[in-house]
């Protein structure tokens, strides 16, 4: 066996040796030789992860107390409230006329 | 001359009972139509607002789960940490974070319920008016009748 094939055959075992310190997920044992400590969670997402990542919640509804459509609803409501008031108070002329008409 | 003239008061005061009958026709099933149309609006806003309490108390429910969700997530990866300060003061932060987010929900969540049960109050204000109306219609059929019982 040349000193190359040692060689080669010392990274293979030592590649395989990574493989599985990574298949194990074991927590104190960083996944790759030399980098710091990954994320404590493990990668997972977990309900902090859904929080920050969602959307955030919005409305489009809008009050309409004060919009076009319900002023001119209460100005059509109040004249036409005038105007059968209006009505009302011609009949009841009319009748006191007619009552003295034929009296 | 005379006959004529008698003739021409009572074609006018024929004329006059139609044109009241018709009016009073009208003004009573329009009255009643105002009327109706305040009971249905009224039933629908009561129902509305049923729908929209039991959508809001839901949606709290829900908010308060996945603040309570949070805040487990929070423990799990204190635990994990295991003293690590920079890891533990990043998880903080992302709790934080989180808490702000779910506070933003439930205020906009908030602005909508008030902001819909606004809106309900005027199908109630649209019901009141249109039942003004129809009672304030029903007084003119009134008098009309009245005026035609003169007339007879």
């Amino acid at each position: 066996m040349t000193v190359t094939d040692e060689l080669d055959a010392l990274i293979e075992q030592l590649d395989q040796a990574i493989e599985d310190n990574a298949d194990s997920g074991a927590a104190d044992s960083p996944a790759v030789i030399g980098e710091p400590d990954s994320v404590a969670h493990s990668g997972k997402t977990d309900a902090l992860d859904l929080i920050l990542g969602s959307a955030p919640r919005r409305t489009a509804v809008k009050r309409l107390h004060d919009s076009e459509v319900v002023q001119q609803f209460r100005q059509d409501l109040l004249n036409g409230l005038v105007r059968i008031e209006r009505l009302n108070q011609v009949l009841k002329l009319v009748g006191a006329v007619i009552n003295r008409f034929l009296k | 001359m005379m006959g004529g003239l008698v003739v021409s008061f009572r074609c006018a005061f024929v004329s006059a009972a139609i044109g009241l009958c018709s009016l009073n026709a009208g003004c009573a099933s329009g009255a009643y139509v105002d009327l109706s149309a305040a009971r249905v609006l009224r039933s629908v806003a009561a129902e509305m607002r049923q729908a929209v309490e039991e959508y809001h108390a839901d949606l709290a429910q829900s908010d308060d789960q996945r603040e309570a969700s949070a805040i487990g997530a929070f423990i799990t990866r204190a635990n994990e940490a295991d003293r690590d300060r920079v890891q533990l003061e990043q998880d903080g932060a992302a709790l934080s974070e989180a808490l702000a987010k779910l506070r933003a929900d439930r205020a906009a969540a908030v602005q909508r319920y008030i902001a819909t049960l606004d809106n309900i109050s005027l199908l109630h204000e649209t019901a009141d008016g249109l039942k003004h109306h129809g009672l304030a219609r029903l007084r003119v059929g009134r008098n009309i009748q009245e005026l035609l019982s003169i007339e007879e």
